[in-house]
């Protein structure tokens, strides 16, 4: 070994034990944390996000920005957040479409379990609308014997394999019911269509309903749960019509959970789940979600790996839903 | 008519919004007085940064920039006989001699003034047509927002002059472009070459950063004088201009309509309203051989019509989602990514943001007028800015802005190549606004042409049954006839008419 | 310059565009027809569109290879050319290599930008920069370098909250 590189050895060593050193000490976080959200900024999500990233930058004395970064259902974001290292200063905002739907279909190779959970954030759970003047069907019975008659005869909208499509052919399938999906970039743009006739019923989330309360009429909400009846405004559940429509729990929601690395060190990920906790059952950020439509799920960390699995095994089945209404819409024109 | 206006005091009277359109038309005026940059280049260097504001605030900033900045170009064209915008290029015809006998004072001032006072004019245009054009599109389903998205694209190339099929190839590349990504019709990724980067698309603030900013910041270092200073003489306008403009009401109002209504024409713009706007006047005029030799009327009718022209394009780009140059394509851009899709719902459902966008248009041009006449003795300064401070600080400009979009650096490559592209494309005179116009009508024309094709279940029929969409596709296919008839025939035609 | 000269180079966008359309072709036969998405009728075929718009490309890139290859015969000197010519040729040369060693000072930052942070990275686009033209006073050098970078990063990171690189040092101050 020559002198000068024995120097430079030494020089490594010495800054190798300094860096070990500040990061050991350091108090984490000591500068900025990332939130990778994978949908587009300025949505309703998007602010629902800020409210929690909020809540725990005052918590925690770091700014927390909510990066939005779409693309690809989603996969976009993990990539992203997955290429950052595993210090805790990047949080996946771990939505149902990249984290379990996206590997379903082969478009990721990772599972709920590649991930270390924080607190589980959100729902918004999804209901079927008509307009308001329609008089082809005005409750939920009628809208079930009309596609009956008219199988492939009417159109809503339903863009591929995102989840509100997915929870819309499982239910449809569970009904045998037929109708043509429409893909639209988002539901607004559908809310359009639906009031200028060309879809006949649509699949709103809460923003949406709330948005256009004047021009919707909620025949049914696609979830059983008390919380998501508040949401719409107390609109009947599948279940009051004795009908039921093959999915539960958590599985016709959209919901996302706050995840980070697999390799983050537990210090930090203790230090980020008290911020989260905190935030989450404070008065004012519960109330200003709340104000949106979503609603805080509260499981903790404990929690994820089984809720996560069990929601993937449900969606599992609705994936066959997809292939199944590709095909009646075609047998049925 | 008057209830988003009523809606938006709310949005608009807020400090960050007061004060985004205060300090937007104050940098649009420095923009524009900057040889080199233009309203678009303003409105492009400071998008990312609406990104993290609230939405009035931040289309108030862009707004308040195009209003300025379509200004600003007078001071440098009427001071130094260099038009700071191709939009000042007219003014310069009398600008420039009235300066020179010793009247750059009232030259600059009744610049500012036609320019506020038009612009207020353009406005109201505005604020009473959108909202009619709004309701009409109310009933506008796929196949109808495809023959009007076609309409866009094919008037763009139209008016590419002697250039239709150089604009034809860029809004095809531009389109081309725009299909990067997530097709939703097909469920599955295109172009994307397995990168991370391209699973979103190209970003279009990437592109047009690159692709116009990047793309001067060359040209400029190519151009060389990176030292040079302009000699410029100092003046102090005074607010007493106004009314000399005021006094000449029949040409303001005039150069004025004919700016807004030429702004609401796709693919015409500030440069063409101003030159129609002064050949009017001059035409009407009794005494037209003066023009060109330092007229006040001359001033008046190209400056009123290019600001005029800024409400104008605002009218088809807010009420129907169809952007009439490259400019209002990037307003369009940024509104959409900050959650407002332009068209008839926005007029419905965010009538305070509609509001709010009005009133940032209005108090712009009222600024503007303050500002232009107090400040003008700093903006005299700005000229004497060299391009050896200026050129660095641009640069750091896009790589921040476009960093800051996703905290991405992929995106800074996206916008270098542009920059490439952009410098190749302009030195061989292709021009570049049909390629943003294409990028942003492209995802719109695609996905309600296969949209209308879904619904119908692949019955072309849908697309000629419906009134409406069979009347817009048969106006595009007259464009298209036009586009491809010799010019010969043109001229003949034009001449008998 | 050379009439030959000339064409060649007023061929680069034609031909640009010409890869462009070979790329999309290239990307529908052969990726889109894996996926499966490459088929059908239109409104679920991803090929369709992209491959009209490359057509369009490549009928107007060829003739504008034609128009220009036509024009060298009977317009041999274009405008363009007598620019260079009049210009002086050495100056011309060395602001061309300005503009190029710029974008490649630009492609470095963006190399060193994730490794050396934006605190490190940015004084030292701007320091070349600058340099590049012509600010030769090393004081006034530096201190807008540093100046303008700090100022804009307390905007962007302090004021608007982005995330700067804070590279392998760490460096984030605001």
């Amino acid at each position: 070994m020559t002198l000068k590189s024995k120097f430079s050895l030494g020089v490594t060593a010495i800054a190798a034990v300094a860096l070990a050193g500040t990061a050991a000490f350091a108090d984490f976080p000591e500068r900025k944390i990332q939130n990778i959200f994978p949908w587009a900024p300025g949505t309703v999500a998007h602010g629902v996000s800020q409210m929690i990233a909020e809540g725990m930058s005052k918590r925690l004395g770091q700014p927390l920005p909510v990066v939005a970064t779409p693309g690809a259902g989603g996969v976009k974001a993990f990539n992203t957040a997955l290429a950052a290292p595993a210090d805790g200063y990047t949080i996946f905002d771990g939505y149902v479409a990249p984290l379990v739907i996206s590997p379903m279909f082969g478009r990721a190779d990772w599972g709920c379990d590649d991930f270390k959970p924080l607190w589980s954030a959100t729902s918004n759970a999804f209901a079927i609308a008509i307009s308001p003047t329609e008089d082809r069907f005005t409750d939920f019975p009628s809208f079930i014997a009309y596609l009956k008659a008219n199988p492939g005869k009417t159109a809503y909208n339903g863009n591929g394999l995102s989840l509100p499509h997915m929870v819309s052919a499982k239910v449809l399938q569970s009904l045998d019911l037929v109708s043509r999906p429409v893909p639209y970039d988002d539901i607004e743009l559908g809310m359009k269509d639906l009031r200028s006739g060309v879809l006949d019923w649509l699949v709103v989330n809460p923003g949406v309903y709330n948005a256009n309360k004047d021009n919707l009429k909620i025949l049914v909400t696609l979830s059983e749960l008390e919380s998501v009846q508040r949401t719409y405004d107390g609109a009947d559940k599948a279940q009051d019509f004795g009908i039921d429509l093959g999915i539960s729990g958590l599985a016709p929601m959209g919901w996302n959970w706050w995840l980070v690395h697999k390799d983050t060190p537990q210090d930090r990920v203790d230090i980020l789940n008290e911020a989260m906790e905190a935030t989450i059952n404070d008065p004012e950020v519960r109330a200003q979600i709340e104000a949106t439509g979503f609603v805080l799920t509260e499981y903790s960390p404990d929690q994820y790996s089984e809720v996560c699995n069990s929601a993937r095994e449900q969606l599992e089945s609705a994936k066959d839903a997809i292939t199944w209404e590709e095909e009646a819409v075609k047998a049925a024109n | 008519m008057f209830e988003p206006l009523f809606q938006g005091l709310q949005l608009f009277f807020t400090m960050d919004a007061v004060f985004a359109v205060l300090a937007g038309t104050l940098l649009g005026l420095l923009i524009g007085v900057l040889p080199g940059l233009g309203p678009l280049m303003g409105i492009i260097l400071l998008l990312p940064v609406t990104f993290h504001m609230e939405p009035v605030a931040g289309m108030g900033l862009l707004i308040a920039i195009y209003v300025g900045g379509s200004c600003g170009g007078a001071i440098s064209a009427i001071l130094v006989r260099i038009p700071g915008t191709p939009l000042a290029a007219a003014t310069l015809l009398d600008g420039y001699p009235m300066a020179q006998k010793g009247r750059a004072k009232e030259a600059v001032g009744i610049a500012i003034s036609a320019s506020a006072l038009g612009g207020v004019l353009g406005g109201i245009v505005l604020i009473f047509l959108a909202p009619l054009l709004a309701r009409f599109a109310l009933e506008f389903a796929p196949p109808e927002t495809f023959a009007l998205a076609l309409t866009g694209l094919l008037v763009i190339a139209l008016v590419s002059n002697e250039a239709t099929s150089k604009g034809i190839m860029t809004g095809a590349f531009g389109l081309l472009i725009s299909t990067i990504g997530y097709d939703q019709f097909a469920n599955d990724l295109r172009f994307t070459f397995g990168v991370n980067g391209l699973l979103g698309g190209i970003h279009i603030v990437a592109m047009v950063v690159g692709l116009f900013a990047i793309s001067e910041v060359i040209v400029q270092i190519k151009s060389g004088f990176f030292s040079r200073n302009p000699d410029v003489p100092w003046v102090r306008p005074s607010l007493s201009s106004a009314l000399l403009v005021l006094s000449r009401w029949v040409n303001l109002v005039r150069s004025s309509a004919i700016g807004s209504f030429l702004g609401a024409l796709p693919g015409a713009g500030g440069v063409v309203s101003s030159f129609t706007a002064y050949a009017i006047a001059r035409s009407t005029s009794k005494t037209p051989e003066k023009f060109g030799t330092g007229i006040e009327d001359g001033i008046i009718a190209t400056e009123s019509a290019n600001n005029a022209t800024v409400g104008g394009s605002l009218i088809p780009t807010l009420s129907l989602g169809i952007p009439g140059d490259a400019t209002s394509a990037v307003l369009m851009g940024a509104l959409i990514i900050l959650g407002f899709f332009p068209g008839p719902n926005l007029f419905e459902q965010h009538q305070d943001v509609v509001g709010g966008i009005f009133l940032a248009y209005m108090s712009a041009n009222v600024v503007l007028f303050f500002a232009g006449i107090l400040l003008t003795p700093l903006f005299v300064a700005c000229i004497k800015f060299k391009k050896q401070y200026l050129l660095p600080f641009i640069t750091l400009l896009c790589v921040l802005g476009v960093f800051s979009l996703e905290s991405s650096t992929f995106h800074l490559w996206v916008m270098l190549a542009f920059g490439a592209i952009g410098y190749v494309l302009r030195r061989y005179d292709y021009p570049l606004a049909p390629m943003v116009i294409g990028m942003v009508l492209g995802p719109i024309a695609e996905s309600n042409f296969r949209r209308s094709l879904v619904i119908s279940g692949n019955d072309y029929s849908f697309f000629i049954d419906r009134p409406i969409a069979a009347t817009i596709l048969a106006i595009n296919l007259v464009i298209i006839v036009w586009m491809l008839c010799p010019k010969v025939w043109k001229n003949r035609l034009l001449l008998r008419a | 310059m050379t009439k030959n000269s000339i064409n060649t180079e007023s061929l680069i966008a034609p031909v640009f565009f010409l890869a462009v359309a070979a790329i999309v072709f290239w990307q529908t036969n052969t990726d889109l027809v894996e996926k499966d998405i490459a088929s059908g009728s239109m409104q679920y075929n991803a090929a369709f569109v992209p491959e009209v718009l490359a057509t369009v490309l490549v009928i107007l890139a060829v003739s504008q290879i034609v128009q220009i290859i036509r024009n060298s015969g009977t317009n041999p000197v274009s405008i363009d050319a007598q620019d260079d010519a009049s210009a002086e040729a050495p100056t011309e040369r060395g602001l061309a290599v300005r503009s190029v060693v710029a974008l490649v000072l630009i492609a470095l930052y963006i190399l060193a930008l994730r490794p050396l942070g934006y605190h490190i990275a940015t004084p030292m686009l701007l320091a070349s920069l600058f340099a590049l033209l012509n600010v030769r006073n090393p004081l006034l050098l530096l201190g807008l370098s540093i100046g303008l970078s700090l100022v804009s990063a307390y905007v962007f990171g302090g004021l608007l909250n982005v995330v700067l690189p804070a590279g392998v040092f760490e460096i984030a101050p605001f």
